[in-house]
């Protein structure tokens, strides 16, 4: 009887995910909306006649809602519009809000430099990228309902096994830390050496570094063994809050340094990508005790059971 | 989570219906019918009774001039069936370490 009961709620949390998947037409009105938010300053100047941004912008917002509310009256359901509350979505999460806004802003840049040509190429790469983390948002949310995961339950680690626990308590090699610190600054530092101080084209040149970042991520969870950092948030559910700021640190970092450098306040640009990049690597060891406590949580559950 | 029946989920389909809604910020009548399997008037009943212990809130709409009903998981709702679920998890691996 009682596993009739779990049968039940399974079946139940299944459907739910199943109907939850998102219409085609959602998916058509979601990037339109998408591109005329980016892409605002260009459409505004192909546009004939006198066409401000947000002329373009305004309606694409109109968009988003107007899609979103269409997909409740058809789904008879609301999933919860604060995406943070579905665990495994809160990484791509980030991205969206984070790629959104940098791209946002350095199209308008583009623009007002004239590079019409590199303004639209960023136009269609951001989009594109905002697209694929919603795919990826999506599917996290349904992975969760499917699992009964939500931001109101207490969580323990998921799916971790004593091997991968016991990897993910194990020091990180010295040569993380450095190549880490040496990525962020990469990062930051872009914004000072790069097109920006040049030619005053700002939020262009820290994706090198972002992906050295990516790439020192990948190496040190592939020679630990322990989980993919897109499943961190998700396996470590403490990672959460130290992964946000460290989110927030780097696109705030950007943005500061990019800005400054483009009004040529050197000193100043210098001394934030600085202070950036401590609280940056501050923030990564945060995530790196939330892991350890996380898997020492895992070990001691799995002795329980 | 600490292990608590709840008679309330025990009855009819309100287990399903509670099961339903956790995953979902709100869902309409209809969803939920469909969903479960049941009669309208089955869910109607199953929905005031748990509405009444507060486990469920109960929203109204119309779109034009069909009327739309809502319901939503409260969090005493979703602490409760939370904790009903680990109590039936308990028992399955109790029953399970007994065989």
């Amino acid at each position: 009887m009682e596993q009739d009961a779990l049968a039940q709620v399974h079946a139940q949390r299944a459907a739910l995910a199943e109907r939850a998947r998102l219409p085609w037409w959602f998916w058509v009105l979601f990037a339109l909306a998408t591109l005329g938010l980016v892409g605002g300053p260009v459409i505004s100047q192909l546009l004939p006649g006198d066409v401000t941004t947000y002329a373009v912008q305004w309606p694409a917002i109109a968009v988003y809602a107007l899609a979103e509310r269409l997909v409740r009256w058809s789904q008879g359901i609301s999933l919860s519009t604060r995406m943070f509350e579905y665990p495994s979505s809160r990484i791509a999460g980030i991205v969206f809000l984070v790629v959104a806004v940098i791209g946002i802003i350095g199209v308008l840049g583009l623009q007002r430099s004239g590079l019409l040509v590199a303004a639209v190429v960023v136009v269609l790469v951001v989009s594109a990228v905002m697209v694929g983390a919603m795919v990826v948002i999506q599917r996290g949310m349904r992975e969760d309902i499917r699992g009964g995961r939500w931001a109101g339950t207490p969580e323990v680690p998921s799916g971790l096994g004593p091997e991968a626990a016991a990897a993910a308590r194990a020091d990180l090699p010295v040569w993380f830390w450095v190549l880490f610190t040496v990525a962020v600054l990469v990062t930051l530092g872009g914004e000072l050496s790069g097109p920006t101080a040049n030619i005053g084209l700002p939020f262009v040149a820290f994706w090198p570094g972002l992906l050295l970042l990516c790439l020192v991520e990948a190496l040190v969870r592939r020679a630990q063994g322990t989980p993919p950092s897109s499943r961190l948030a998700r396996d470590f559910p403490s990672t959460r809050r130290p992964l946000l700021t460290l989110g927030i640190v780097l696109a705030l970092g950007i943005v500061g340094t990019g800005v400054l450098a483009q009004h040529h306040q050197m000193p100043i640009a210098i001394l934030v990508a600085f202070v950036a990049t401590v609280f940056a690597v501050r923030s990564r060891v945060a995530v790196r005790h939330a892991v350890r406590a996380d898997a020492a949580a895992a070990a001691v559950n799995g002795r329980a059971a | 989570v600490t292990p608590g029946r709840d008679p309330l989920f025990e009855v009819g389909p309100r287990l399903a219906i509670c099961a339903l809604l956790q995953g979902a910020r709100w869902a309409d009548f209809a969803t939920v019918r469909d969903a479960v399997g049941a009669g309208d008037s089955v869910i109607s009943k199953h929905t005031r009774t748990l509405e009444e212990a507060g486990y469920v809130e109960v929203r109204k709409g119309a779109v034009g001039r069909r009327a739309r009903t809502w319901f939503r998981l409260t969090d005493t709702g979703r602490a409760a069936f939370e904790a009903h679920l680990a109590w039936l998890n308990s028992l399955t691996g109790a029953l399970r370490a007994g065989e």
